[in-house]
């Protein structure tokens, strides 16, 4: 995506003297000058027509059948170098405080959506790459261990090299149904180290590179190898946010290869007394409420989860379902003359919309709560 | 604060559901309960009791069958008791056109059976319907409606990330913060459904499920089943929107526990008090809830089964080709 450099862009590194006298653990709604980007225009007259045309046309187009990688592999790496503690005018206070919070919210929505997927997160700091958190489809494992992470260990420089090392070193052990992707935030504006033949190991993966400082022609180059890939230039925190957004789609994949993968589907059970049950923050705990898995019976507290005992992978199959809003997603709704009422709520409104498929006629507030919410039709639910 | 509720109420198996009352020796009707002789009137209740309980509430009914869903009351408007006649009648008409179109399997002294007609495949329309009338109706009361809800729990302060259960239940605390910084009405569906589980339109209603969890939108449901065999299936379809939701589910465990009073008992007892005064009551307890796969191809329920990586379809065997999507393994 080409993205015009602010005018900033040419500064250079704050060696990090200037940094903030928080750890980034509480983020302050702070004013931000560059609201720049359209979608905060979509939502600040909510109710009038011209932003809801301008909601409706920030709608992805109607997506085409195509193969895509529902059980998604991904890698999040962090740069925790000294420049991400340095105060930021486009991504307050700082870029450190910023990236962890809206990593935090798109960690919810990731697997709120996406939940056969496990994610690991991987940081880099003293020249140096640690492993946060292994594979893992835990929300509250991996924001446990997000939240750990401090501003003050923002210092020395970031190796990009070690982390992709990391990266392609787990790769090899993963079971082939799924497309690795690798998610980079990186705040510097050069790579101080050469990626070497790390970059020939990483050619198989989905790259979606995020420069919070400005564009870095090697990184830019680097998207080019691998596909699909993404390489953005966030201009604000909401910015960051809307670029995040566009991955929690699983990513197309022609080459990906079917394969049948096994799942348990374990029953929730209640018990007036409370058992003892693995759970995924490795201690075993007490709960009234756990999963049974069907095939050795270990009981476990919360699902999606793999099962200590037989490495049996639980899931609900409820969360199976949230996969097919991207398989079959409903298409998008052509805007017509005001004439009949909603066939949902009633209402007539200065913005109609209709369903082509099932001719039912719809108000726009119809319209975005079933697109962004319900990915139904009511219309085409029922027989003709 | 302020309450809403919305009724989807399932008309599809009124045909089937008459065929199969009865009477006891003395005469006197022993159930399935029938919809413009026990639920409406039973309905009537439980509404006027909603609006003496909560003097700024509102409520609508949905009524839905397998080819329409409608809206045939609201506060201030009553129960439009022709459009729901009407419903019916149609209803009725076309489960014996269905029938009449069906081969005949049994001897001929027994009714013809044909399982289309006992089947509720408007429930996910109606549950549909009922979160856009929600929306609709928070619009006008809060500008943004359930938009606007989602919005504010995702600017609001989530730092701490200790002590967070799973992502259920995070959304969900988050909508109920949204509830307190917007002093914003409580909303429940309440679905009552007559006939059996239509499993084509199970991603559909987890939609709903999924759409009204992160809203705060309760659901709760009521399985009114049709026959007198006791093993008849519970509803798992509706256990598991009313789970996820964090809402409540019953069926009566006979069919004379729909009839006599005993629906009215039921909608006042279980279903009239408000979400946030559950946790004071004891309220109904599903003891297991089944969140068992099924089949694609054989339909059977499944523990532990094959998924394809690319359509997520679920098998009980591992096949070489992919039933859905047609891949080769």
């Amino acid at each position: 995506m080409s993205v015009p450099l602010p005018s900033w862009a040419s500064k250079q590194v704050v060696d990090g003297s200037e940094g903030g006298n928080n750890d980034g653990g509480d983020i302050l709604d702070v004013s931000i000058d560059r609201k720049d980007y359209s979608e905060t225009a979509a939502f600040q007259n909510y109710d009038d027509a011209a932003a809801i045309r301008l909601r409706r046309s920030l709608h992805p187009p109607n997506l085409p059948s195509i193969r895509r990688s529902m059980i998604r592999t991904v890698f999040i790496l962090l740069d925790l170098s000294q420049c991400m503690s340095a105060p930021s005018t486009h991504l307050a206070p700082n870029m450190f405080a910023t990236v962890k919070l809206t990593l935090i919210n798109w960690l919810r929505d990731f697997l709120n959506l996406n939940p056969c997927s496990s994610i690991a997160i991987i940081y880099s700091n003293n020249s140096g790459s640690t492993l946060l958190s292994d594979l893992t489809s835990s929300l509250p494992l991996l924001l446990n261990k997000l939240s750990t992470l401090k501003q003050s260990q923002c210092e020395g420089s970031c190796n990009l090299r070690a982390m992709l090392s990391t990266v392609s070193g787990i790769i090899p052990c993963l079971n082939g149904y799924s497309l690795p992707e690798i998610v980079l935030f990186y705040g510097g504006i050069h790579i101080q180290q050469g990626l070497g033949k790390v970059q020939d190991n990483i050619v198989n993966t989905s790259l979606n590179i995020f420069s919070l400082e400005s564009e870095i022609y090697a990184l830019r180059n680097l998207t080019t190898m691998t596909n699909p890939s993404n390489y953005f230039v966030p201009m604000s925190r909401t910015h960051l946010s809307s670029q995040l957004k566009n991955l929690l789609l699983p990513p197309t994949c022609s080459t990906l290869k079917p394969q049948m993968v096994e799942y348990g589907f374990p029953t929730l059970k209640n018990s007036p007394c409370p058992q003892l049950t693995h759970s995924d923050t490795g201690a075993p705990t007490f709960t009234n409420s756990f999963f049974s898995c069907p095939k050795c019976s270990t009981l476990t507290s919360s699902i999606p989860s793999t099962c200590k005992t037989c490495s049996l992978v639980l899931i609900n199959v409820t969360d199976l379902s949230k996969g097919y809003r991207s398989i079959h997603p409903i298409n998008q709704f052509k805007e017509i003359k005001p004439s009949t009422p909603c066939t949902a709520c009633g209402e007539l409104e200065e913005v109609m919309v209709t369903c082509e498929k099932c001719g039912s006629d719809f108000c726009w507030m119809c319209d975005e709560v079933m697109h962004d919410y319900l990915h139904n039709c009511p219309g085409c639910l029922l027989e003709k | 604060m302020s309450q809403t509720i919305t009724i989807v109420l399932d008309l599809a198996a009124e045909a089937h559901r008459a065929r199969l009352s009865t009477v006891d020796s003395k005469g006197r009707f022993k159930g399935p309960a029938l919809i413009h002789l026990h639920v409406i009137p039973s309905l009537k209740v439980f509404l006027n009791a909603f609006e003496a309980a909560n003097p700024s509430s509102y409520w609508s009914l949905i009524c839905c069958t397998n080819t329409k869903v409608e809206t045939v009351g609201r506060t201030g408007e009553g129960i439009d008791l022709d459009a729901i006649m009407r419903m019916l009648d149609d209803r009725v008409k076309k489960a014996e056109v269905e029938e009449d179109a069906a081969p005949t399997t049994l001897a001929s002294s027994e009714p013809k059976a044909n399982p289309n007609i006992s089947i509720s495949k408007g429930i996910s329309a109606g549950v549909t319907t009922a979160v856009c009338r929600i929306n609709s109706y928070l619009n006008k009361n809060l500008p943004g409606g359930l938009a606007n809800r989602k919005r504010k729990h995702e600017t609001a302060l989530s730092a701490s990330a200790s002590g967070a259960d799973d992502g259920f239940t995070n959304l969900h605390k988050n909508s109920d913060e949204a509830k307190s910084q917007n002093n914003v009405i409580e909303s429940r569906i309440l679905v009552i459904q007559t006939g059996e589980d239509w499993m084509p339109h199970y991603n559909n209603l987890m939609n709903c499920a999924f759409a009204a969890k992160s809203a705060g939108v309760c659901v709760d449901a009521l399985q009114l089943f049709c026959s007198s065999d006791k093993n008849e299936e519970r509803s798992s379809m509706l256990s598991q929107l009313t789970h996820i939701t964090g809402g409540l589910f019953m069926r009566p465990p006979t069919p004379a526990g729909q009839v006599h009073g005993a629906l009215t008992q039921i909608l006042l007892t279980v279903y009239l008090v408000n979400k946030s005064s559950r946790n004071v009551l004891s309220p109904v307890v599903v003891e297991t809830v089944e969140f068992k796969g099924r089949c694609y191809e054989t339909g059977n329920k499944i523990d532990i089964g094959f998924v394809c990586n690319l359509c997520l379809s679920v098998f009980e065997r591992k096949l070489d080709t992919c039933l859905t999507c047609g891949s080769k393994v």
